[in-house]
């Protein structure tokens, strides 16, 4: 299989804090009275997080977005290539073991989608708070008083709920603390999968400016997954679309979100609503054939080929590879 | 435009140990014959309640205190079950949830389930019932053939459609049929929304969170706060000057391509156990006047909509 670019790679060289390197994560399924199918969730994905920036991964369901969350902080091991830490010196996550493994752990970090069944509802919130920062070895009293003082400021919580039981939260609430507990270890990488699809959209602005400040303010890097462009937009740096296990385009967000390339974004931007009554009487076209491709399906060529309105006789022989359209912006296309 | 479907005074409360949960607090809501009706508000605000008790689904502990729902100029709160299940429900009224994929047996077909849909309600059914429905909502016929476990979400939720349809209903409900999927089969279901009114004349009242999407599909928008609506319109006039300062929060909040940051709305919904006679939205209203706090609004004739704020 050919290699793609590292993407980013132009200006990526200082100051990352995550290199995902040529990952593949492969699951099986059946096998017992059946044949084996093989997954390719993540298949070949090189990128790097730069230190304090927010990277949305958006795709649909299936395309791979949270496997590759999971294997860049380490929750999932990769079937070939690697993932490294890059913040101070070089370490790699995939095959870290006992104390190396868990002091890089603290710095790797992950917010669930779902703050309902992620927090233990019958725990107090500092309990919640308290319980992983002495499982990390913190175990003095004023310590754990003041990080989880400083959290609860950062997240915007008054300091006194912490008494409150977390079935009493709501689920803003609950999301924040959701967050507070990723930083009180002040991570170089959280994961973010998700964070606000569940949540009513008068607190989505809040979860959001919360993440987006602690990039700004604290140098924490974001993987952001999300499926809405819209909020990608709103709050990433840059925007990586993955389709199939692999990134069709990743760029500055304004400039993918602004001037796409590939024809899934494209698609992705066409079905992306926006406040619009006068188009209420009309169809909306969205150029791209069939729905939602199958993980186990592996189309040669370009994966997305079957789907896509341009596919030429190329398309179906050789797979594109990643290649800078435009300063920072990379398309994997045979269009470009 | 004479009303299919009409809620009149509607009052659904909640029994709890802290008393009554007033989530739907005198609402009248109307959907036109080939209208489509768009109900929206943030969780806890009554919508799914309201479109509940529209269908006459409300259980316990919940239960129907007031007003009437009128479907063709009869009220159905009156009707008997037994008539009500084999003259209204689904044949007059369908409905669409969220999770309604999911509510597919996985030991039969689709085919067998939407035949068996027919059949249980006295009609005839059969393979080119069945192919005819699945064709109106855009699916091959050997989709029949499949179980539920070999759909996509999307084929699912489109052919939950076409079971919803196969007795001809003149109004569906539609609550949150797209929330948990991908963007581009959200779309494809939203046109297909659009098609069936046209095609069909089919009525709908659809309930989402999700603005953006409202805006594209209805022609009637009604914004619902603590059990009561706040802003009602044309979707026109609503989506290019929302009026109260909820629905332009809400819009705010939304983030579509367009928005270079969302803003939160502060703050928290009231209690609903305790009746308030002042205006809900004001303790999070950044334009909260005294009277606001003394006199609950009613709803207003301004510029072509119907506005319950001071402001007005």
């Amino acid at each position: 299989m050919e290699k793609t670019l590292p993407a980013g790679s132009t200006e990526a060289q200082t100051d990352g804090v995550l290199r995902i390197d040529d990952l593949r994560v492969f699951f099986t399924k059946g096998g017992f009275l059946d044949k084996v199918t093989v997954v390719k969730a993540v298949d070949g994905v090189s990128l790097r997080v730069r230190r304090g920036e927010i990277l949305a991964l958006v795709g649909e369901s299936g395309s791979g977005k949270t496997t590759l969350g999971k294997a860049a902080i380490g929750l999932t091991r990769p079937t070939s290539g690697a993932v490294y830490l890059t913040d101070d010196g070089e370490e790699n996550v995939g095959t870290a073991k006992g104390g190396q493994w868990k002091r890089m752990r603290k710095k790797l970090q992950i917010i669930f989608q779902d703050p309902f069944s992620s927090i233990d509802p019958n725990m107090r919130v500092y309990d919640a708070l308290r319980i992983p920062l002495m499982a990390q070895g913190i175990k003095s009293k004023e310590e754990i008083h003041a990080k989880i003082e400083d959290v609860m400021k950062r997240v915007g919580l008054r300091s006194q709920i912490v008494n409150n039981y977390v079935f009493q939260l709501s689920g803003g609430q609950r999301q924040r603390i959701g967050i507070a507990r990723v930083l009180l270890f002040d991570p170089v990488l959280v994961v973010a999968d998700e964070p606000v699809s569940m949540l009513d959209a008068s607190l989505k602005g809040d979860i959001l400016h919360i993440i987006g400040n602690e990039s700004k303010a604290n140098k924490v890097a974001f993987l952001f997954i999300t499926h809405d462009m819209a909020v990608a937009k709103v709050v990433a740096d840059r925007i990586a679309v993955m389709y199939l296990g692999k990134i069709a385009e990743i760029g500055p967000a304004e400039s993918v979100i602004l001037e796409p390339l590939h024809p899934y974004t494209k698609a992705m931007l066409q079905a992306s609503p926006v406040i619009d009554p006068s188009v209420k009487d009309e169809i909306i076209k969205v150029n791209i054939i069939g729905e939602l491709a199958q993980s186990t399906s592996h189309p040669t060529g370009c994966k997305f080929h079957p789907r896509c309105p341009y596919a030429m006789d190329v398309c179906k022989q050789k797979e594109p590879l990643l290649q800078e359209v435009k300063p920072g912006h990379f398309v994997a296309c045979w269009l470009y | 435009m004479t009303a299919l479907l009409e809620a009149k005074g509607l009052k659904v409360y909640y029994s709890s140990p802290r008393g009554d949960i007033r989530a739907v607090e005198d609402v009248n809501l109307e959907v036109g014959e080939h209208e489509i009706v768009g109900l929206a508000g943030e969780s806890g605000s009554g919508k799914s309640t309201l479109a509940l008790g529209m269908m006459r689904l409300i259980t316990t502990p919940g239960r129907v205190t007031g007003g009437e729902v009128n479907f063709e100029g009869r009220n159905i709160l009156t009707i008997p079950n037994e008539e009500f299940r084999k003259d209204y429900r689904w044949s007059k009224m369908a409905m669409v949830f969220q999770g309604s994929m999911n509510g597919f047996t996985p030991v039969f077909t689709v085919g067998d389930q939407i035949d068996e849909v027919m059949k249980i309600h006295g009609r005839e059914g059969g393979k080119t019932a069945v192919r005819k429905l699945l064709e109106m909502v855009d699916l091959d016929e050997s989709i029949g053939r499949r179980y539920p476990h070999e759909l996509s979400g999307g084929q699912k939720q489109r052919a939950f459609i076409a079971m919803a349809l196969a007795l001809e209903p003149k109004m569906l409900f539609a609550d949150e049929p797209t929330t948990a999927l991908d963007v581009i089969t959200q779309v494809n279901i939203v046109n297909l929304l659009k098609r069936l009114r046209r095609e069909m004349g089919i009525s709908i009242l659809l309930i989402t969170h999700d603005l953006a999407l409202l805006s594209e599909l209805v022609d009637t928008a009604y914004i619902m706060y603590s059990g009561r609506i706040v802003e009602q319109g044309p979707s026109k006039i609503m989506f290019t000057n929302p009026k109260h300062p909820y629905t332009q929060g809400l819009l705010a909040a939304t983030p579509t391509l367009r928005s270079t940051t969302i803003q939160g709305i502060p703050g928290f919904m009231p209690d609903l156990a305790n009746p308030l006679n002042m205006c809900s939205f004001s303790p999070r209203c950044p334009y909260v006047m005294d009277r606001c706090k003394t006199e609950r609004p009613e709803l207003k004739r301004t510029d072509g909509e119907d506005v319950a704020c001071w402001l007005y």
